[in-house]
């Protein structure tokens, strides 16, 4: 019936965006799913998602991965699946274990990495990141907007509600090319 | 010039030129601008506040209360800058301020005549007569004559940032007792920062001629600084001021990035850090207190340890015949320093009696200055010997010292107050004033360089013990130990003449002794009264010696008498640093919506509602005034379709076993009927009765439900339904989260809304998608969602998808509504048919209505609780006088209303008292062809039909108008169902 298509927009970035000793990327997954497991379910959720994932539910504040794909915890009693996956499949799975809902498009995924990405986080962000380890994840505010921290082996990971990407670009720029220019002086 | 040969930590192969008052100067980078203008043989730095007596710098560092300056120019000029510790750079603009038209010629020094009229209190007493003078004559001259410097009056372009820092240990001050903290705390592993306002590490081993570990005591922090800078677990900071102490180990802090810098390339000028420490060890040190006596301020009377910090690190003679005056033995070394470096001492008056100075000049013991002369700066000075005899002593620089005050503002930050000692007659830190600091060396009144560096030790072992850290014991370098003796002197008694005691707001011991006479005895009323202690510096040279006066007046010890509570900041700080990043755009994030591009593309005009950016109107061809495009767009909508992004009002996602019970407890009426597939408006009320929100309600699945709140409620709500479902009912199983990002959603409206979908759904029939009807739906392979609900009455859906396919939906349904002749609509036309419709926004539920008020009883279900039901069965929520929603309609010559209008009476006067109400939202109907309103009127439900007046006072309109429903257009509702 349709005689025309849909386009998705582009990604917030482009080519990663380098200044100094920070490289600022849009890493965005193929997709995000929240999972909030009802009353008594926990157990359930988690042995769905070894079934299909092999994965667990990771315990509040953690990341647990498999290959490509990850759990992280998100909040009370809420976490996130993400990573290429079937959710048909999986939301099907978790039916009447757990509210399934798709964020695939509710959250931009950035990447601050480099020797100085702890350095310019400390301008955007309140969290003692050095206490801050692999395989942890926190919710806080970045740059006054709420987000997700995660940790990676490079810098972090750090996820924005969709609508704020451009004025969390802006902010992070910000940062990077003032303490870029400290550094110089 | 006044440079010593040798010596000073500055470098003399280079030379910088820099300006005062217009005049050229050339410093050596090392240098402040104070060594440098006393180098150059300028005394006169400034103009006092009030008297605008000629000033010279009285200090050495950030204590300075007398040579301020604004350096800079245009937008980058900053004020009330102490030369004591801006440092020189390359073509610097300095200027001195407070005097007019010159520094040499004050025109306002007339003040210091008149005196005896402008004492401490003095604006209390008059200004009073005539009652007209002082909003007209009085307040513009005080207004002008107020205040210490001058802003630019422009923008400040520079860059600031904030930042967050985390370790084991912070050092605050990086001199003996600093720097062997920070050294032994390092080697036991603890991450360390070490933070000194200066900008060269070492505090008072850089001003004095003394050994440490063998050395001179700037070679030693030299090198201690650079071990420290190599240790990866060390952070040091240099030019950072650490401004207070807060709860949890949190410490502000003023980082200088670029203020030494003609350009700093886009580097911060300053970072304002929060520094959060487990530990905190306080080496802040301490500042010499001056002693007041008639005429003590004149250009050339110093600090005594001033006098040696311009000769020892600066390489500068503060004067060529210098006399000291002490009541210390920090006096004699000031005397035998100087003469070793060739300078004339022509006197050393110390105030103590029981003394023998071994100084080879002329001593005087059991004496004191009674007085000073020159002009624009000191040239010889009056003696009061022991026998009472008066001695001329000439000297182009008096140094004195009235004895130490530990630096221990940070300690009273949380409201601990400090503890005297007799034997230093000086204030100490008590223990625990802020949990897990400790102070150490001369801010714990241990002055002796030896005792700094042990208590340094010990403080930095005692952190690693608590952190179980590594132990360790590094030796503690050999150092001078002397403590030195003191006796109190504060102001030298039975003279004549004015002793000052705060420089910077002029305030005298006589003023002091005129508050005791007034009864303004307590140091927080003396304090006031006089302002002492309320200038820039923070009386850090003026608190002790008026808090001495006024324990001599009052019988009081000084302890008894106590000190005023000290608040952070510890320096002034500057507003572009507290509010870093928070300037014009950066004041809030911006929420974008997925067409926002698309939009502006089409020059949109934006209108910001909480976060959110929405398209209020788009221009066509021709169009140059909104109404233009905004009626347009109404009747587009009304007679053809429209489409707008109504993305932004919040979704959320409510699924479980008890949704449905949950939502029957949230919403006034029932939910957990609703069946699959069917939406349903919903009214949600406070605790106490008031309307929180409307919106719909859709059910998209068994126990899956999808809620719409208003755009700038949707935190809110969300707030309330977490707290609901954590805290008042934690038994329900029910989960919710936000998907108002997850998905684009997009309103069609008009007659012509089906004729368009049906291009792009396939089944869009009345049957298959009824009034209030919902479904999912493919859109050219993408899975979305359908809702048949309207906001302006006409026949309309809503239709979402995954954002990111937003912006090129948007994009296709327009092309397709212009086709169909209509197009895209934005904020101003959705408002205008809206209040066509007589549906409500928070202009109407602004918190203080209820569903009742809004004509919604009927919503107020009789079967089930609800959140807010009992409170709004209260008798005065109830009763049929409070204000109900109406419509308003002009009737009268006057066809204008204005929103916020006040309703009154056709024959009554339009004051408070006759208030029947007031307008929430007006607009002009191209629909009815006038401007129309919706109000709230007293008992407006039974007044329908009659006439009342819509009246603003402040812009004058006075509308006659008729009070009818608010259902202006379809009231049945005909074409919502069609």
């Amino acid at each position: 019936m349709a005689d025309f298509k849909l386009h998705p927009s582009e990604a917030p970035i482009g080519q990663p965006i380098e200044i100094g000793e920070t490289i600022l990327a849009c890493i965005q997954p193929a997709n995000i799913l929240s999972i909030a497991p009802f009353k008594g379910q926990g157990m359930a959720v988690t042995d769905t998602l070894k079934a299909v994932l092999k994965l667990a539910l990771p315990t509040v504040g953690k990341v647990t991965a498999k290959k490509h794909i990850r759990a992280m915890w998100a909040g009370q009693g809420q976490w996130f699946v993400v990573g290429d996956i079937a959710l048909e499949a999986l939301a099907e799975a978790l039916d009447t274990k757990a509210a399934v809902t798709d964020q695939s498009d509710a959250w931009v995924v950035l990447t601050l990495e480099g020797a100085d990405a702890s350095e310019v986080m400390s301008r955007l962000c309140s969290l003692d990141l050095g206490a801050l380890e692999q395989g942890q994840t926190a919710r806080a505010e970045f740059a006054h907007m709420m987000s997700c921290i995660t940790p990676t082996s490079a810098g972090f990971e750090i996820m924005i509600m969709r609508s704020f990407a451009k004025t969390a670009i802006h902010h992070t720029r910000e940062a990077m090319r003032k303490l870029a220019a400290q550094q110089a002086l | 010039m006044n440079r010593f040969p040798t010596g000073g930590l500055i470098d003399r192969d280079i030379s910088i030129p820099f300006t005062f008052d217009g005049q050229t100067y050339t410093a050596h980078p090392g240098d402040t601008l104070a060594s440098a203008l006393l180098a150059n043989g300028v005394r006169l730095m400034g103009r006092s506040f009030k008297y605008h007596r000629p000033r010279g710098v009285l200090t050495a560092g950030s204590e300075e209360p007398n040579a301020l300056m604004e350096i800079g120019i245009g937008a980058d000029c900053t004020p009330n800058t102490r030369a004591t510790t801006q440092e020189v750079y390359n073509g610097m603009v300095a200027q001195s301020q407070n005097r007019f038209p010159t520094l040499k010629a004050d025109i306002l020094a007339v003040n210091d005549l008149l005196s005896p009229f402008l004492g401490a209190g003095f604006y209390y007493k008059t200004f009073m007569w005539p009652k007209k003078f002082w909003e007209a004559v009085y307040e513009p001259i005080i207004r002008r004559a107020a205040g210490l410097g001058r802003l630019s009056g422009q923008a400040d372009t520079a860059d600031y940032d904030k930042a967050w820092a985390y370790c084991d240990v912070l050092i605050i001050g990086g001199g003996p007792a600093g720097l062997m903290a920070a050294l032994t705390a390092a080697k036991g592993g603890a991450k360390i920062i070490l933070a000194d306002e200066d900008f060269i590490i070492g505090g008072r081993l850089n001003s004095e001629q003394t050994e440490v570990d063998g050395k001179h005591s700037q070679r030693w922090a030299a090198e201690v600084a650079t071990q420290l800078a190599e240790m990866p677990n060390v952070r040091v900071m240099t030019r950072t001021t650490v401004t207070g102490a807060y709860d949890g180990g949190t410490y502000g802090a003023v980082e200088r990035v670029g203020d030494h810098i003609a350009d700093a390339h886009g580097a911060p000028r300053q970072i304002f850090w929060r520094i959060v420490a487990k530990h905190t060890i306080l080496a802040a040190g301490a500042t010499e207190r001056p002693i007041a006596f008639p005429n003590n301020d004149r250009p050339g009377i110093m600090l005594a340890s001033a006098v040696r910090t311009y000769a020892h690190r600066y390489g500068v003679a503060a004067g060529q015949r210098v006399a000291v005056f002490t009541n210390n033995d920090d006096g004699w070394r000031t005397a035998r320093d100087l003469m070793a470096l060739g300078v004339t001492v022509t006197g050393l008056i110390d105030a103590r009696t029981d003394v023998a100075p071994d100084v080879d000049c002329p001593v005087f013991t059991g004496a004191a200055v009674v007085g000073t002369g020159g002009r624009l700066g000191i040239e010889r000075l009056s003696v009061r010997t022991s026998d009472g005899s008066i001695q001329q002593i000439n000297a182009d620089c008096l140094a004195v010292s009235g004895g130490w005050n530990p630096s221990l503002h940070l300690t009273g930050h949380m409201g601990g107050k400090p503890t005297w000692r007799e034997d230093i007659a000086a204030f100490v830190p008590s223990p625990d004033s802020i949990p897990n600091l400790v102070t150490v060396g001369a801010a714990n009144g241990t002055f002796s360089t030896l005792g700094a560096l042990k208590e340094g030790m010990a403080a930095a072992k005692a952190a690693l013990k608590n952190l179980r850290l590594k132990q360790v014991r590094p030796k503690v370098p050999a150092a001078d130990d002397a403590q030195g003796a003191v006796t109190a002197f504060w102001h030298v008694p039975d003279v004549k003449g004015r002793s000052w005691l705060d420089f910077q707001n002029d305030v005298t011991v006589k003023d002091i002794a005129v508050a005791h006479r007034e009864n303004f005895r307590s140091v927080e009323h003396m304090k006031r009264y006089t302002t002492l202690g309320m200038a820039t510096d923070q009386g850090k040279m003026s608190n002790m010696g008026a808090l001495a006066v006024m324990s001599a007046l009052t019988g009081q010890s000084i302890p008894e008498t106590g000190t005023t509570i000290f608040r952070p900041p510890y320096t002034p700080v500057q507003m572009g640093a507290l509010g870093a990043g928070a300037a014009g755009k950066g004041f809030a994030p911006e929420r974008l919506t997925t067409s926002h591009d698309w939009a502006t593309s089409r020059g949109a005009s934006m209108i910001e509602v909480g976060l959110w950016h929405r398209a209020s109107w788009f221009p066509r061809e021709g169009e140059t005034y909104w109404r233009q495009s905004c009626d347009r767009e109404v009747k587009m909508v009304r007679e053809a379709v429209g489409v707008c992004d109504v993305s932004t009002l919040g979704k959320i996602d409510i699924q479980g076993p008890d949704a449905g019970v949950f939502l029957d407890r949230v919403y006034t009426n029932v939910f957990s009927t609703l069946k699959v597939g069917k939406v349903r408006y919903g009214l949600m009320l406070r605790e106490d009765g008031m309307v929180l929100d409307d919106g719909t309600t859709a059910c998209i699945g068994q126990n899956h439900y999808v809620m719409t709140t208003t755009t700038g409620a949707a935190g809110p709500v969300m707030s309330h339904l977490e707290f609901c479902a954590q805290c008042l009912w934690p038994e329900l199983d029910v989960t919710m989260i936000s998907v108002t990002e997850q998905w684009a959603q997009i309103a069609v409206a008009g007659p012509k809304s089906r004729e368009l979908l049906a291009g792009l759904i396939d089944d869009i029939s009345n049957e298959s998608f009824p009034f209030m009807g919902c479904g999912a739906v493919s859109i050219s392979g993408v899975n979305g969602r359908l809702f048949r609900i309207s906001y302006s009455g006409e026949l309309a859906y809503e239709i979402a998808v995954p954002a990111r396919y937003g912006e090129s939906l948007m994009d296709e349904l327009v092309k397709r509504a212009e086709a169909l002749g209509g197009g895209v609509y934005g904020m101003e036309a959705l408002n205008v048919l809206r209040i066509e419709k007589g549906f409500l926004t928070h202009a109407e539920m602004d918190g203080r209505v209820t569903a009742a008020d809004m004509g919604m009883s009927g919503m107020m279900s009789t079967k089930k609780d609800f959140i807010g039901k009992v409170s709004s069965q209260r008798d005065g929520l109830n009763d049929p006088m409070r204000e109900q929603l109406v419509g308003i309609k002009p009737t009268g010559a006057v066809r204008q209303i204005l929103g916020g209008s006040i309703m009154v009476n056709v024959d009554a006067d339009p004051i408070r008292e006759n208030m029947q109400g007031h307008v929430t939202s007006v607009c002009y109907s191209p629909t009815l062809d006038g401007m129309i309103g919706l109000a709230f009127v007293k008992g407006g439900h039974a007044r329908i039909g009659q006439t009342i007046r819509a009246v603003d006072l402040l812009r004058n309109v006075d509308t006659l108008c008729e009070i009818v429903s608010p259902q202006f257009h379809d009231p049945e509702g005909e074409k919502l169902r069609g």
